[in-house]
């Protein structure tokens, strides 16, 4: 299990499209992938869950990847919100 | 956020037959512009914008369809609960019966962003979405939402 701390930089937050692109990178892997905003937690494969954790921009947010592509799933995940998902 | 602070009961329309995405947008471009001094078809061309972009549909009969619009004072949210599911390009390939529409003020992303957790938390409970479904009035839906924010600060 490997886990890294992410701050949310984008304007807009963790808006509805930044949510899907992290839908979509995270199910090119096989781990399971978990975010956390504080006591809230959410699976990076559903759009639904990681729009329920309301991160709006300067969040601090918890991503917990575990399995076989555990290291490469963090790093991509780490590297899509640090590029503030490609729109600034 | 509180979703009932934002919640408007002429902007909630139960019971309605609409056969396509494109209706939906134009019923929610014609209701917003019917409660502000904004242009229908300007609503209409940012709704469609946002959509070419990726569906909003979210899953389990759920779409959130938004657009953020200059000349706004506030969160706008719209409601429209069909009588019959959609087609919506949802991932999960299900149809779309509950819409829940956000028309938001160009600065306010950070209240986009928390109204966005709200609405999705309050959709992602399976009994809340049946609730709905069954709502006799625009009234009894905004009780809904209402002992979904009480129940929620407790």
């Amino acid at each position: 299990m490997l886990e890294k701390i992410v701050k949310i930089e984008n304007k807009l937050g963790l808006h509805a499209r930044a949510a899907a692109k992290i839908v979509t990178l995270s199910s090119k892997y096989k781990s399971k992938i978990t975010i956390f905003n504080g006591k809230k937690s959410a699976d990076a494969k559903s759009i639904m869950k990681i729009l329920m954790l309301s991160a709006p921009k300067g969040t601090l947010l918890k991503v917990k990847a575990s399995g076989e592509d555990e290291s490469k799933a963090i790093i991509e995940l780490e590297k899509l919100i640090n590029s503030k998902f490609k729109e600034e | 956020m509180n979703l009932y602070q934002i919640l408007d009961e002429d902007l909630i329309f139960l019971n309605m037959t609409l056969e396509s995405k494109k209706s939906v947008l134009e019923k929610l471009s014609k209701s917003l512009a019917s409660k502000t001094n904004i242009n229908e078809d300007l609503v209409f061309e940012k709704l469609y914008e946002r959509e070419k972009l990726g569906p909003t549909a979210l899953g389990n009969g759920v779409a959130i369809p938004h657009a953020r619009l200059d000349n706004l004072d506030k969160i706008n949210l719209i409601i429209i609960i069909l009588n019959e599911g959609i087609e919506f390009d949802a991932n999960d390939g299900d149809k779309v019966d509950l819409i829940f529409a956000l028309l938001v003020p160009n600065c306010k992303s950070d209240d986009h962003v928390k109204v966005l957790g709200g609405i999705t938390e309050m959709l992602d409970d399976k009994s809340i979405r049946q609730q709905i479904k069954n709502a006799s009035s625009s009234k009894n839906l905004a009780e809904i939402i209402r002992n979904f924010d009480e129940k929620k600060q407790k």
